[in-house]
């Protein structure tokens, strides 16, 4: 007995002796972010993640890069030409240095690029710079490396060559895949140049400190080129996967920043935490799409009944709550360079006017009590998904009692899998765009697009516009091929949308240079601390 | 003592004396008079009542969808609450005129599904007259509130406990089945195949649990049967183990050693004998191993593996109650306050079946 | 004593790779892989990768890849975490996992045994009521309950203790870890009570506590010198195994406070097929497991001169 009370005192004692005050946010010069999930990687190449992007875009810099409102600024390029035919783009770098005191030449970028298509880099992602020259080819290893479109004219000049015109280049060349390597660490450490204690960056920060599912640490890169301007001199960034524990952690003056919220909260965010919550429109569609290659999905009539019958607003007001806007197209309203498409002619009509008419349109399509419509709606069982699926059951269940359909919720990885191979009735998804393009959300309707098409939808004429508008100089006509396009699948409508993202965001209202943005995007350099 | 004199007590007495009791009436008088047990088995059956029968009596479905009551406190009529909630959103607004035994209210849009409330003797639409305390009929009211998708809490509770119930029960029973059969056989027959068959049921023990559980649901699918079994498939382990010492305890026993000297066949043997004393260590074990499985299936819930919508357990319940904790303490407090009674229940009565059975124990 | 434990640790390692070569088999069962990821990979790319991580022989190969690796002492890389081994993320993750499981075991020893050595020695009355309450809600109370509850309330409203997380400077504190350790002790506190109770009545009717009685002692010190010695050998079989559990992390504890552990990290992995991460860690439950059984028996004899180590 004396002795567990001897033991006791003792742990009494140690855990005495180890209490310090604990560290809060609201730091002069370190910043805490809840980043939402663990990167897989932090290698630009090989990145596929918003929340990679997060990390990855505070540590290195591409050709061109984000202001803070995630508009296309001068990166490691100052400015740039384009050849007459729209081919040939000539970018003139800045003197920039490494982190190690290197300077970034272009060869450094046609290393990157060389790296991204080549296939045994294992890029999940390389595919969105296939417009340069040859870049499909190189990824197929059907032509070697060097016929890449993209040479360094001098260590300051880079010119990049590509396969059709596409005057929104600057904009895709801000996204990480476009991001350059040090050739001369890559060399020679190969793979582990990602690591801590190899790392050499282009960027405002440095990776220090990396413990899986727990932390990662950088700290200011002083060699950077607009060092003077860079407030925080260390960011901690954490994988909150659980939004509301990590709003706990905010409330509790842990964290400065979590780049999530649940929606229902925000009601009581707004009452307990004002200032803190930032929500705005994003670049992103939450649709659900129908197998167009399985009966009874293979009918028009069917899959516009049924998106017909979908109570968008109910589902945007009261189960999302966060400001979601009903979808109606695809395409997101503020996307770049887009008209938009004409309206859906069902689209403002009451809700039980467009029941009675997917009723219709249903027996039309030869179903009723004695051939009644089954299936199954399959969702990824994460984030509000699985709160939607019982909506939509009973939206279409209201459309006629010989409408029956069966939820099942899914891993997020084995649907997208099911999806790619056409193993569903009907399935959610959500999009977020690569970059701010129509194009970027058209391509999930293409023939070509194969797998990514997991409507499996594929009208000649919708991809005759598509390939046309390829190959448009001009902004603005090319909005309108693509308007049109979109038009051929507001009939057919092969993938429903339901409502357009938003990104929310808490942010520590003492947080200034933080600016809502259509692409969530908020470079740490820009962050400072008033 | 002369029974023509004795009481009607003493009689009884006397007559119990003369005529002796089994070991199975013995324990069920103990059973009887503990107060607690009896209780809880009591509360036991009125849960499963309700929860069997309260929907089909119940004024609501569980996966109707009321678009118009998302988020309600527990009310009796569900307008006055929602109308109170817009007031607080500054929807709504109390009207200046009055009339008599209703309240007024003129709101910025008229709100979903409050058509009949609507006053056409006002010329504005958007003013809502409610009969000030008001009952409403029962399909107003909602006991329990509703959740963020306007559901009806109470019928989901009970649904829940329905799903809770048969998951506890049908894996008990499937761990039972297997873990009886299994344990009595390795201890029966002992030696090597004793040896074996234990080793495989370490190896199984030293498999996490939620590995075990997320492997079969991922390869057979999510359908509801496939819980029990994931559970069942766990927990028979410690019964097998738990039989398979009584077993070993009771084959050392004269009575066996005297059926096999008559010249019993083993079979009939480990049926006539062994499992019949067997049984008392079984059911209390069983009783104590379904508020185990409820555990189980809420962790599996909470991890997003348990049943599919619309349907709900108590755990999928619990974990969404606790998400809202702060904003509708409603959704946590009624499923708490069910699991735990439940649990209670079923612990107690385990406990007092256990005291009835091993009177040494008390 | 030292035959009996080179005996066991002999026979440890065939049911060891036994459990191994079962989960192994069970994990290439389940539908899916880990290169089924919302980007597809080119078909020829897939193939390599798939080569690379011996994926395209049959599943007998496959193990006996693993095998030879594991002789190693090569756990492999993750095919997740494109950046890191199977050893780093367990060298990560373990010491978060342990320390709040062994200071929650020591917690729900010390605390249970006390809890219930109370109750038994006011067996049927108040105290003995009392306190079978509480333990009784501490088991039909989930931690998924308990654990929002105890962050809302310390770590919001009172703000004496942070809500969720570890510290970003110092990492593992006491203030940090007290919610996660509090919040996972108290089941098991609330177990290991009923079984020292019930153990503990057991014992104090024994003929040696009644000799005891006899010469002069009263219940408690009688209790205290000679019954509580017989009375945790049950506590001792119930917790070698429980240890194991506690140890390599629970998933619930770990996701509610967003604990860097292993167990979250061991979930993660079987939903995203990353089949070597979920081996290292089961591979670690098992190898915990069989050693602490061991340890359990062993102490259960020096504790019981009367069992005898066969």
């Amino acid at each position: 007995m004396r002795a567990l009370n001897l033991f006791v005192a003792a742990m009494c004692a140690c855990a005495l002796a180890a209490c310090q005050p604990p560290t809060k946010a609201g730091m002069k010069e370190v910043l805490l972010v809840g980043n939402s999930a663990e990167p897989l990687t932090l290698d630009p190449h090989k990145a596929s993640g918003t929340w990679e992007n997060h990390i990855i875009g505070d540590m290195f810099m591409g050709l061109t890069t984000e202001s803070p409102a995630a508009e296309v600024a001068p990166g490691m390029a100052t400015s740039w030409t384009t050849s007459a035919d729209g081919l040939v783009w000539t970018f003139h770098l800045r003197d920039a240095v490494w982190s190690d005191g290197a300077p970034v030449t272009a060869d450094d970028f046609v290393a990157g690029f060389r790296r991204l298509l080549n296939p045994e880099t294992l890029s999940e992602y390389a595919s969105i710079q296939f417009g340069m020259k040859n870049a499909e080819a190189v990824y197929e290893k059907r032509l070697p490396p060097e016929a890449l479109g993209i040479r360094a004219i001098d260590p300051k000049t880079l010119e990049i060559i590509l396969e059709n015109p596409a005057p929104y280049l600057p904009q895709l060349l801000k996204h990480y895949t476009a991001f350059p390597i040090p050739r001369h660490v890559v060399e020679k450490v190969g793979s582990n140049w990602i690591k801590p204690k190899n790392i050499v960056v282009n960027g405002a920060y440095k990776l220090v400190r990396w413990r899986t599912n727990d932390l990662i640490e950088v700290e200011k890169n002083e060699r950077f080129w607009d060092a003077t301007n860079v407030c925080f001199k260390r960011i901690f960034y954490y994988p909150t996967n659980d939004s509301l524990a990590a709003e706990r952690r905010v409330r509790a003056g842990q964290l400065d920043v979590n780049t999530d919220i649940d929606g229902t909260r925000l009601k009581f965010l707004e009452r307990n935490l004002p200032g803190y919550s930032r929500v705005a429109d994003f670049m992103g569609t939450v649709f659900l799409t129908f197998n167009n290659r399985e009966k009874p999905f293979d009918d028009a009539r069917v899959r516009r009944a049924l998106s017909m019958a979908i109570n968008r607003d109910f589902i945007a007001d009261e189960i999302l709550r966060a400001g979601q806007r009903p979808a109606y197209s695809l395409i997101p309203p503020s996307v770049a360079n887009y008209p938009g498409s004409a309206p859906l002619d069902w689209a403002r009509d009451e809700m039980p006017k467009r029941r009675a008419e997917a009723r219709a349109l249903l027996e039309a399509a030869g179903f009723g009590p004695d051939n009644p419509l089954v299936f199954t709606y399959s969702h990824r069982n994460t984030g509000d998904n699985p709160r939607i699926a019982p909506v939509l059951q009973k939206n279409w269940s209201d459309i006629a009692p010989w409408v029956r359909v069966q939820i099942q919720g899914v891993e997020t990885q084995i649907h997208y899998s099911n999806l790619r191979t056409g193993d569903y009735d009907v399935g959610d998804g959500g999009w977020i765009a690569d970059f701010n393009d129509a194009r970027n959300f058209l391509f999930l309707m293409e023939t070509k697009s194969r797998d990514q098409n997991y409507s499996k939808y594929s009208n000649a004429d919708f991809d005759q516009l598509l390939a046309a508008s390829d190959k448009e100089r001009d902004l603005i006509k090319r909005g309108k091929m693509l308007a049109a396009a979109e038009q051929l699948t507001g009939r057919d409508q092969p993938m429903a949308p339901v409502v357009y993202y938003v990104n929310k965001n808490l942010v520590r209202p003492d947080i200034k240079g933080w600016v809502d943005n259509i692409e969530d995007i908020h470079r740490a350099r820009y962050l400072c601390r008033k | 003592m002369s029974t023509l004199l004795a009481t009607p007590d003493e009689k009884r007495v006397a007559l119990e004396a003369s005529v002796g009791r089994s070991p199975w009436q013995d324990s069920k008088v103990r059973l009887l008079r503990n107060k607690a047990a009896m209780f809880s088995a009591w509360i036991l059956a009125l849960i499963t009542l309700i929860a069997i029968a309260g929907p089909w009596v119940w004024p609501h479905k569980y996966d109707a969808i009321y678009e118009a009551r998302v988020g309600l406190a527990p009310t009796m009529n569900w307008k006055q609450t929602k109308i109170a909630q817009l007031e607080e959103d500054g929807l709504c607004a109390p009207a200046t005129y009055t009339t008599n035994g209703t309240d007024a209210y003129v709101c910025q849009e008229l709100p979903a599904g409050f058509e009949n409330e609507n006053s056409p003797a006002i010329s504005h639409a958007t003013n809502v007259e409610l009969k000030t305390g008001a009952r409403g009929t029962p399909s107003d009211w909602h006991l329990l509130g509703t959740d963020e998708q306007g559901r009806d809490q109470a019928v989901r509770l009970m649904y829940g406990m329905r799903v809770s119930l048969a998951v506890g029960l049908t894996a008990t029973l499937v761990s039972l089945l297997i873990g009886v059969a299994y344990g009595a056989t390795a201890g029966f027959l002992g030696g090597r195949a004793d040896e074996i068959m234990m080793r495989f049921v370490d190896i199984l023990y030293a498999l996490p649990f939620i590995f075990f559980v997320i492997i079969l649901m991922t390869v057979f699918g999510r359908s509801f049967i496939l819980i029990f079994i994931a559970i069942g498939a766990v927990e028979w382990l410690t019964m097998a183990r738990i039989v398979r010492g009584q077993t070993l305890a009771l084959k050392a026993r004269e009575f066996v050693e005297a059926s096999r000297a008559a010249g019993l066949q083993q079979s009939l043997i480990v049926l006539r004998h062994i499992v019949p004393n067997l049984l008392g260590p079984v059911v209390v074990y069983a009783t104590l191993t379904v508020p185990g499985v409820i555990l189980a299936e809420s962790f599996l819930s909470f991890l997003g593996l348990g049943v599919q919508e619309p349907l709900t357990s108590l755990g999928r319940l619990l974990s969404r109650g606790a998400a809202q904790m702060e904003t509708a303490p409603w959704l946590l407090i009624a499923p708490a306050a069910a699991m735990m009674i439940t649990l209670f229940a079923l612990n107690f009565l385990g406990d007092g079946l256990r005291d009835a059975l091993d009177p040494r124990d008390r | 004593m030292a035959a009996y434990v080179l005996r066991r640790l002999l026979v440890a390692v065939p049911t060891f790779l036994l459990i191994v070569a079962l989960a192994f088999i069970l994990m290439r069962l389940a539908p899916g892989g880990p290169f089924d990821a919302e980007r597809p990979l080119a078909p020829e790319i897939k193939r390599n990768i798939m080569a690379a991580y011996h994926m395209d022989k049959s599943i007998p190969e496959q193990l006996l890849y693993y095998f030879g690796d594991l002789a190693r002492g090569d756990l492999g890389p993750s095919m997740k975490y494109k950046d890191k081994t199977v050893a780093e993320i367990l060298a990560e993750g373990f010491p978060v996992s342990a320390i709040v499981g062994v200071f929650a075991l020591v917690l729900a020893a010390v605390g249970g045994a006390a809890m219930g050595a109370f109750a038994a020695l006011r067996q049927n009355r108040p105290g003995d009521y009392a306190v079978m309450a509480i333990a009784m809600a501490g088991i039909c109370i989930p931690p998924f309950v308990v654990g929002p509850i105890l962050s809302l309330l310390f770590g919001i409203r009172l703000q004496w203790l942070p809500a969720a997380g570890l510290d970003p400077l110092q990492g593992m504190t006491v203030s940090n870890l007290l919610l996660p350790i509090i919040t996972l002790a108290l089941p098991q506190i609330a177990i290991v009570s009923r079984l020292m109770r019930a153990s503990m009545i057991e014992t104090l009717r024994s003929n040696f506590i009644r000799t005891a009685r006899a010469k002069g002692m009263t219940l408690g010190q009688a209790a205290r010198r000679h019954g509580l010695r017989a009375a945790i050998l049950p506590l001792v079989s119930y917790l070698g195994p429980a240890a194991a559990g506690l140890v390599t992390g629970s998933v619930i504890i770990e996701q509610i406070f967003q604990l860097p552990g292993i167990g979250r990290q061991f979930v993660l992995g079987a939903l995203q097929r990353d089949y070597t991460v979920v081996m290292g860690v089961v591979i670690l439950y098992a190898g915990l497991i069989l050693l602490l059984n061991l340890l359990a028996d062993v102490l259960y004899a020096i504790l019981d001169p009367r069992v005898r180590l066969s």
